[in-house]
């Protein structure tokens, strides 16, 4: 495997095993899951997220057999995730094939052999020289990008905003892109415009956890911000994109978690200021350039 | 604290000065359901040392990380930007790292940007993105990109 990030949850028997991503570079530790109860922790503890949260919502799903409970308690942790549209996919195919088991293994296989068929699309689409600036982690999938570059004859370096407060630039994308011997810079995420002025990056490129059929995307905090920068100085910015729903985007829920973790990382002191974190944020259509979906359909 | 609790903020991007405190003591005094939005200014973290001085003055605030500036401008929260420049040149403005995407922001939401001397700054732990808090989260800190300052051009000023 390229990186533990592409596959970070896996179902072995009648345990999960969830890739602790919060100890990550300092230690690659798995916490054995095989409960809803205990799956709704690790979620809601950001042990895992992305992709990780998909895989976790399927293998929970496949133990606990009441996909709808599953979807519904995981949507109160990550509220901004949509977990329901797995649900209606799970049960889709669950329809048509009895075992669950099975019917989530070839789900994730497909979903897997999606995510590289759309980081080849998105390569297409990238300069022969590609200095790419990244937000949070991609599971993998920048890795996937890399490849395909190299396929195609082209070459990249990767410059990934570090992520605060949690550190996923940093602490995960740097790192799985590092050990892959992927040329790789790290920002401060305040670094980006500067940057982007000198003509360092010449493309940007990030996830999203939910989009609608319009081309908003709601991702990481920081997202958005790379958006307007990125329009401003007339650097092109993709989206990784799945499942867009029909959906107004600003009546979705942005979670907000608490104040500590605001210093998450900054040594404990007497007393914190009164901080405010809201995980995500919205970039609308308009600052987006192009949007790449997982059944590796380009849309325009 | 929750976004919807917050109804305007006065942004802070640099070191801010003691005359600058006591302006700001005043404003308050007249401004009920206004705070300061203190950002943490990576790789310094220098919004701990802005905030320990807001606090000794009494005056309301929150913390915030770099990242989360823009959405607090897309929710129309920030009403203005006070840049504690470094030096004024003819070209611009310089500032601390990230003050180009301070201003930038500021601009392209169309929030006023009040140009102030900065104050004196600490000697910061972090250089880079390499650490945070003196603790080192890379293998390879030559990975990181140099933190300067930054010139803040006078088009994005205006």
């Amino acid at each position: 495997m390229l990186s533990p990030l592409c596959f970070p949850v896996r179902l072995e028997e009648d345990n999960i095993f969830v890739l602790d991503e919060t100890r990550l570079p300092f230690e690659e530790r798995y916490i054995k899951v095989n409960t809803l109860k205990g799956a709704l922790k690790v979620l809601g503890e950001m042990k895992t997220r992305a992709f990780g949260q998909v895989l976790l919502f399927f293998y929970t799903c496949v133990l606990h057999k009441d996909i709808d409970e599953v979807a519904s308690t995981f949507k109160e942790t990550r509220p901004t995730f949509d977990f329901d549209r797995l649900a209606e996919t799970l049960k889709k195919y669950a329809r048509e094939k009895e075992d669950l088991r099975e019917v989530v293994n070839r789900i994730v296989k497909e979903f897997e052999k999606n995510r590289i068929k759309r980081a080849k699309k998105l390569a297409g689409l990238l300069p022969a020289q590609a200095n790419i600036l990244t937000i949070c982690n991609l599971n993998g999938e920048l890795i996937y990008i890399y490849q395909a570059l190299k396929e195609m004859g082209k070459s990249a370096c990767f410059f990934v905003c570090e992520t605060r407060p949690y550190l996923q630039g940093t602490r995960l994308t740097l790192w799985e892109l590092n050990r892959a011997n992927i040329p790789v810079r790290i920002l401060c995420d305040n670094q980006a415009a500067i940057l982007m002025k000198e003509g360092a990056v010449n493309c940007v490129i990030v996830g999203s956890d939910r989009s609608n059929k319009r081309g908003d995307i709601i991702n990481k905090i920081g997202t958005y911000s790379l958006a307007i920068l990125a329009k401003y100085f007339h650097i092109p910015f993709y989206a990784l994109i799945q499942f867009p729903k029909d959906i107004e985007i600003e009546e979705i829920n942005i979670e907000q978690r608490q104040e500590r973790e605001v210093f998450m990382w900054i040594e404990k002191r007497d007393s914190w200021p009164r901080a405010i974190y809201p995980a995500f944020d919205i970039t609308p259509k308009g600052f987006i350039s192009d949007w790449i979906d997982i059944s590796g359909k380009f849309e325009e | 604290m929750k976004l919807e609790e917050i109804k305007s903020l006065i942004l802070i991007w640099g070191m801010i000065s003691k005359e600058a405190i006591e302006q700001l003591k005043v404003e308050f005094l007249y401004h009920k359901g206004l705070y300061i939005l203190v950002p943490e200014m990576r790789p310094y973290l220098l919004g701990l040392a802005v905030s320990k001085n807001l606090k000794n003055s009494r005056i309301r605030h929150i913390y915030a990380t770099d990242n989360m500036l823009g959405y607090l401008f897309y929710k129309n929260k920030i009403k203005k930007t006070l840049f504690f420049y470094k030096e004024i040149t003819p070209s611009g403005a310089v500032g601390i790292c990230g003050s180009l995407y301070a201003c930038l922001l500021s601009s392209l939401h169309n929030v006023p940007i009040k140009l102030l001397k900065g104050g004196i700054e600490s000697n910061p732990l972090d250089k880079d993105a390499s650490t945070i808090n003196g603790n080192l989260f890379i293998n390879d800190p030559g990975l990181a990109i140099e933190a300067k300052d930054e010139l803040v051009p006078w088009e994005i000023l205006k």
